[in-house]
């Protein structure tokens, strides 16, 4: 039989006729090329689920995508931007795809392409226009911060809409483990780690990240700063504004080089996902796109980086926790153990399986506080999962599912909360040396 | 007084959020499965209950106006596609009304995905044994309407020999009850005419199927060949053996390749020119003595190595693989072309060698993936359509292999259905008498044909609408490409 | 007889205005209701063989073929066609598959409906149709084959059929497990049933059966095994660990098929089978002399048998009682019933869908007229 030749992928606008040559969404073409309108992915899509159109799945954004380009719709029809925005960017599509549509991809193309015929709601532009500016950024979550550790978020978090739910968030994150202080120490033969403080980890989970810093060391990492490093740019790049986005990146990428570190650590998933395809997005940069993608190569979960060093067990914790998978660490990182290596290293931790662990909170990046009536509608099988488990602690990796499903869970009234893998193993070394 | 125009008044019944009239809402649902055609509906409609559905296909009737059944747009037959007609959306229609686990049944609505069926029997120890390759995303209501089938129809039979009854909503607006959920009845057999219909009889507004007891053992094996042919050969000779494998699929070396470089990656050997994935079924000893005959079967044949899965996990890894198989065709060129004839299985490996003529000659490749059991054939020709001359070369290439099939005594649809796509080779399996017999089967459950127009038989070869048809001037049906491109 | 010739009778009588009564070898006439017809179209002389490749299992025989001729050309090559409909061999295909008729294999193999691959069969118009296909697996056009299955000859004439075949089975046994009628049948019956050892047949008899059988006067249970032998060694060792079997000869089964010979009232009354399994001991305790009654419990079946000798007010009596019998939501089906007692059972086709159907093949009711009522 004649030897296959996979073809090579058709030259940006390659389409006869393409209705919007020279768009980020003409230079995806290729991936759109990839479906084949199987279906697959639809079950596995929480907005289709939810709303029951597939205008609002994977398949039928493609299409759009694709009409986009065939210009059957024009870019400023008022429904496509809907359902465009509705789309979580969980890419639980992605791992189901036999022919690997690079779904996240698509949708950033087509979230900037369309931005160029209308602006990004007010309320997410304020959002994102704090989070590239770190002059802007620090005073927030400092108020942020200040008015968590009040009890105004939980008074609040009763409001119905935006500003309750928001509130609630805020309170979720006052929430963590009972820890006494102790002296992280080890050999420091792993080899050097710089880890992302991020935007909403270092501003509301600051604990979070010294407990990062502290396992990472007890597990034989020499932890060393990486200055200069500011939001990852995810937020933007899944908006849209794939500008920002490169802008971001570009000074990521040179802080941690500075750093000399060997790895960089991660421990929001949604932060690593958009970390690990700098390389992506940097792919028409010709000064910086050899240094992305090298820079992506080093970047990890911090639950792998802990999973290949064991982790070292740590003291004895008696408790309950169930874990829900971040979209952005299964589907976008295709880590899905290295979490349960983190927990099983718990002595005396009881892990609760969590059914539809795998699905979608609705949290994804600003999604909830933009699209509140489709992000509780995804929420709200995930929280009546999290009843049933019973379990107290609901471990996940990532800030905006910390938050998403924190805030549901202050808002239900439910005994349960949220918690990174990391503050639990944390814990768990703190009771080593009692 | 006048009355609203339908999409209000469908709008009164299910919702205003589930009726689409924008054109740009309604272009997704240009395509099922096979995107090469394309036919934009008018309107879609999606009813979220029983009741609504019974209310929407009501005032379509009242109002004379067609539509089309739609489940869950996963169909290789252009089967649910809806030229400037109703679409009727039955997938929001997905609850699972009853399980009987005591005399192994469930009722289900028609919206309900395979998978999660499948997914609600199991801790009783259950399954329901069709299980078509796109079983994650197609409903019931679609495997019905398609007498969908899959690679464990080998042993266990398709849709029709596991669906007990239909509760069917007939086009005018009448509920029937077709076959029994209690027991064996006289009479027609209603439900076994509906099966397979297209569409074209009605839709399922409840499905009561059979579910099957899990097999105490099961055993897959994976038997690679350095020759198509000595698989081809193989497979008759397991069949001919008598065993009745649970499922025996093939798959060549092209396709071999392609699942080894999507996330399905299982593992099969990449330099084997032909594989065969067997799995045996049933009571432990019994499935080992057979296993031992299959294997002999295979080495004898001229396999190159026989493994046999060491545990479940391998053998999911081994069925994703080729249940994926399809869709990780989408990697080679943008457009793929798809077909599912049937041949008598002492044919396979005259049809194979014939096929790889047949591509020689036209400068094509075609992966086969299939179900070598049941001599039911899936050969793919991925390209691209952009190219005219490459097009061309390709369509013809299909349209041998689909005459050779035919030749030797096949059918040219095994599981896909006829739909729009293979009406053009009715003519050459059925005669003129036969094909007017289905239609006015047809016209016994939908006198106006207002049920997916347009689909199935030509209306050409229906002799009461000839006057009629001829009189609309429709497309004449060479206008259709009589193997679409799937983009 | 070629199709062409049965397909002009029938344009003939059309014409005329003819009814026919459609037959094969005229062994099962007493079955079904009065026939108003005065001629006969019988396909005796139509049989043989028109194609059989062993390597493809299926084969494709003339409607007036016997079942006995399938079972001998079939044997030649180690397979059979497992379907045994009551009464004998020598009824013909065209019988079995017009009336849907199937025997204890179909626990384990199925109904007609799921043996018939296609077939060509002649409408009451006179026009020669051929619907399915000659392989195993076919969703080519709308369904008629299944349509024509079980249709009594009252849509057409069934003139060739392509059946499916399967490999006969190395090993072939059949056990007999007495019960003890003490209320533990049911745990044996359910114990038997979940175990899902996939027998051949599994059939459940009242005494009076039984002692027609020879195998003594109380209630037994037959099973018939086969595959290979490794596989029935093993069906029989979960079988032994839940009651203790007695080997038989396979050929109990041909006895088991001429039970109903001299039989006047045939019925089945069908349900979900946990409704039986709850009233076994209600059903196999109806030990009326001169009626029998056995169970398939895979299939969720009960075959009521009432002998001539009882006369015509015990066949009323069965039919009646099982009527109005309880919460039972299956169907009761008749087979063989006096013309007198037929007046009162409701015919399956009567409603609006089935006479449309019925139009559209043979508007001149002219194919075996009033034997669905």
């Amino acid at each position: 039989m004649t030897a296959i030749n996979t073809r090579d992928p058709l030259p940006p606008d390659g389409m006869p006729g393409c209705a919007l040559p020279g768009t980020a969404l003409a230079g995806v073409l290729p991936g759109i090329n990839a479906c084949v309108h199987c279906g697959f992915c639809l079950q596995a899509c929480p907005t289709y689920l939810n709303l029951e159109d597939e205008n609002d799945s994977p398949r039928g954004r493609i299409f759009l995508m694709r009409s986009l380009l065939e210009g059957t719709i024009s870019p400023d029809d008022q429904s496509v931007h809907e359902h465009i925005d509705r789309c979580l960017g969980c890419r639980a599509c992605e791992p189901v795809c036999p022919s690997g549509v690079p779904y996240g991809q698509l949708l950033e193309a087509t979230r900037a392409t369309l931005l160029e015929s209308r602006r990004i709601p007010h309320v997410a532009r304020l959002i994102l226009a704090v989070f590239a500016r770190p002059w802007a950024l620090r005073p927030a979550m400092f108020f942020s911060r200040i008015l968590a550790a009040t009890p105004i978020p939980t008074l609040m978090s009763g409001m119905r809409g935006r500003i309750g739910f928001a509130m609630a968030m805020l309170a979720s994150t006052g929430r963590s483990i009972e820890r006494s202080p102790y002296r992280a120490s080890g050999t420091g033969e792993r080899g050097t780690v710089a880890s992302l403080r991020g935007c909403v980890m270092e501003g509301l989970f600051t604990q979070t990240n010294r407990a990062t810093e502290r396992v990472l060391t007890m597990n034989d990492y020499t932890v060393v700063e990486a200055r200069g490093q500011q939001c990852c740019g995810a937020l933007h790049a899944h908006a849209g504004d794939l500008e920002t986005a490169r802008k971001l990146a570009r000074r990521n990428i040179a802080a941690f080089d500075g750093s000399g570190a060997s790895f960089v650590a991660v421990n929001a998933a949604g932060c690593g996902a958009a970390m690990k395809e700098y390389g992506h997005l940097l792919r028409d940069d010709a000064e910086w796109h050899e240094r992305a993608e090298s820079f992506s190569a080093r970047v990890r979960d911090v639950s792998e980086l802990l999973a290949a060093a064991g982790p070292k067990p740590g003291g004895s914790m008696p408790i309950t926790v169930t874990y829900d998978a971040p979209c952005h660490l299964q589907h976008a990182q295709r880590i899905t153990q290295a979490p349960y290596a983190v927990l099983a290293a718990i002595p005396g931790l009881e892990l609760i399986p969590l059914h539809d662990s795998d699905q979608c909170c609705g949290s994804a990046g600003i999604y909830n506080l933009i699209e509140p009536e489709t992000s509780d509608a995804v929420l709200a099988p995930k929280l009546a999962n999290i009843r049933a488990a019973g379990a107290p602690f609901v471990a996940t990796g990532n800030p905006g599912c910390l938050m998403q499903i924190g805030a549901g869970l202050v808002r239900d009234g439910i005994g349960a909360r949220s918690i990174h893998p990391v503050d639990l193993l944390d814990a768990s070394y703190a009771a080593l040396g009692q | 007084m006048q009355k609203p125009p339908v999409a209000e008044r469908l709008a009164d019944i299910v919702g205003e959020k589930h009726v689409l009239s924008r054109q740009s809402e309604l272009l997704v649902y240009n395509s099922d499965g096979l995107p090469g055609y394309r036919r934009q509906p008018r309107l879609a409609v999606f009813p979220g209950t029983r009741e609504e559905t019974i209310k929407v296909v009501r005032v379509l009737a009242a109002d004379g106006l067609p539509f089309v059944p739609r489940g869950a747009g996963t169909g290789l037959s252009g089967g649910a596609l809806a030229d400037d007609v109703v679409l009727l959306g039955l997938h929001r229609l997905k609850k699972i009304i009853s399980l009987d686990v005591a005399n192994m049944r469930a009722t289900v609505e028609p919206g309900v995905v395979n998978l999660r069926l499948n997914r609600h029997v199991a801790p009783h120890g259950l399954l329901y044994a069709p299980d078509p390759s796109s079983e994650a995303a197609c409903t019931i209501g679609g495997n019905v309407a398609e007498n969908a089938g899959g690679p464990h129809c080998l042993k266990y039979g398709v849709t029709l020999n596991h669906v007990l009854a239909i509760t069917a909503l007939l086009p005018d607006g009448e509920v029937v009850e077709l076959g029994s959920a209690t027991g064996e009845r006289d009479g027609y057999d209603l439900r076994g005419a509906f099966i397979g219909s297209e569409g074209c009889f009605g839709v399922a507004l409840d499905v009561t199927v059979k579910l099957t007891p899990r097999p105490e053992t099961v055993r897959t094996l994976l038997a690679d060949f350095m020759s198509v042919d000595e698989a081809a050969r193989v497979t008759s000779a397991v069949i001919a053996s008598g065993i009745v494998p649970a499922a025996l699929e093939f798959m060549d070396g092209p396709t071999i390749r392609v699942v080894e470089d999507s996330v399905y990656a299982a593992g099969y050997p990449r330099d084997a020119e032909a594989i065969l994935l067997i799995e045996l079924d049933g009571l432990r000893a019994g499935v080992d003595a057979d296993l031992e005959t299959v294997r002999a079967i295979c080495l004898g044949g001229g396999a190159r190595a026989v493994k046999v899965a060491k545990d479940d996990a391998e053998r999911m890894k081994l069925w994703q693989g080729r249940k994926k198989a399809f869709g990780a065709m989408g990697r080679l060129a943008p457009h793929l072309i798809v077909q599912d004839a049937v041949i008598p299985r002492t044919q396979l490996p005259a049809i194979l060698k014939r096929i790889h003529a047949i591509s020689e000659k036209y400068g094509v490749v075609v992966c086969n993936v299939f179900h070598a059991g049941d001599g039911n054939l899936h050969p793919n020709i991925a390209y691209s359509a952009d190219d005219p001359a490459e097009s061309e070369r390709v369509h013809k290439a299909m349209t041998e292999i689909m005459t050779a099939c035919i030749e030797v005594g096949g059918s040219i649809t095994g599981e896909h259905g006829v739909g729009l796509d293979k009406m053009g080779y009715m003519e050459s399996i059925f005669t003129a008498n036969s094909l007017n017999a289905m239609c006015e089967l047809r016209g016994a459950f939908d006198p106006d044909r207002r049920s997916n127009p347009g689909k199935v038989v030509p209306i050409h070869s229906c002799r009461e609408w000839h006057g009629v048809a001829s009189a609309r001037a429709p497309r004449p049906l060479s206008a259709e490409p009589s193997h679409p491109a799937v983009a | 007889m070629t199709t062409e010739s049965i397909a002009r009778t029938i344009r003939d009588a059309s014409a005329a205005r003819t009814p026919l009564r459609v037959c094969g070898r005229s062994t099962w006439l007493d079955a079904g209701r009065p026939v108003r017809a005065k001629q006969t179209l019988s396909l005796q002389g139509d049989n043989g063989v028109v194609s059989y490749v062993p390597g493809d299992l299926t084969l494709t025989v003339r409607a007036g073929t016997s079942l006995a001729e399938i079972e001998r050309a079939t044997a030649e090559h180690d397979q059979w066609l497992p379907l045994d409909p009551y009464g004998s061999s020598d009824g013909t295909i065209g019988a079995t598959v017009s009336t849907a008729s199937a025997g204890p294999l179909a626990s384990g193999f199925g109904l007609p409906r799921d043996l018939v691959l296609g077939m060509e069969f002649v409408s009451g118009r006179g026009e020669v149709i051929r619907c399915g296909g000659k392989v195993v697996k076919n969703v080519a056009g709308f369904d008629l084959t299944r349509l024509l299955t079980g249709s009594w000859g009252t849509l057409g004439v069934i003139t060739e059929v392509t059946l499916r075949l399967y490999a006969r089975p190395k090993v072939d046994r059949t056990f007999v497990v007495k019960l003890s009628g003490n209320g533990r049948d049911a745990a044996f019956l359910g114990g038997f049933l979940a175990a899902r050892l996939g027998p051949f047949a599994f059939e459940v008899f009242s005494a009076t059966a039984v002692r027609l059988l020879g195998l003594g006067d109380r209630a037994v249970c037959l099973i018939r095994f086969g595959g290979n032998e490794a596989g029935v060694a093993g069906q029989l060792a979960a079988l032994t660990a839940l009651a203790t079997p007695e080997e038989v000869d396979a050929n109990l089964w041909t006895r088991v098929r001429q039970l109903e010979r001299d039989a006047d009232c045939v019925i089945r009354i069908s349900g979900p089978p946990s409704a039986f399994a709850d009233g076994l001991d209600d059903i196999l305790g109806d030990d009326i002399p001169s009626t029998m009654t056995w169970m398939s419990p895979v299939r969720g079946l009960v075959r009521l048998v009432v002998r001539k000798s009882s006369g015509p007010n015990a066949v009323s009596d069965v039919i009646i009682g099982n009527e109005s019998g309880g919460d039972h939501s299956g169907h009761v089906i008749c087979e063989k019933l006096p013309t007198e007692v037929w007046r009162q059972v409701p015919s399956a086709v009567s409603d609006p869908l089935s006479q449309r159907i019925k139009r559209v093949f043979d508007s001149n009711d002219l194919l075996n007229p009033g034997i669905l009522g």
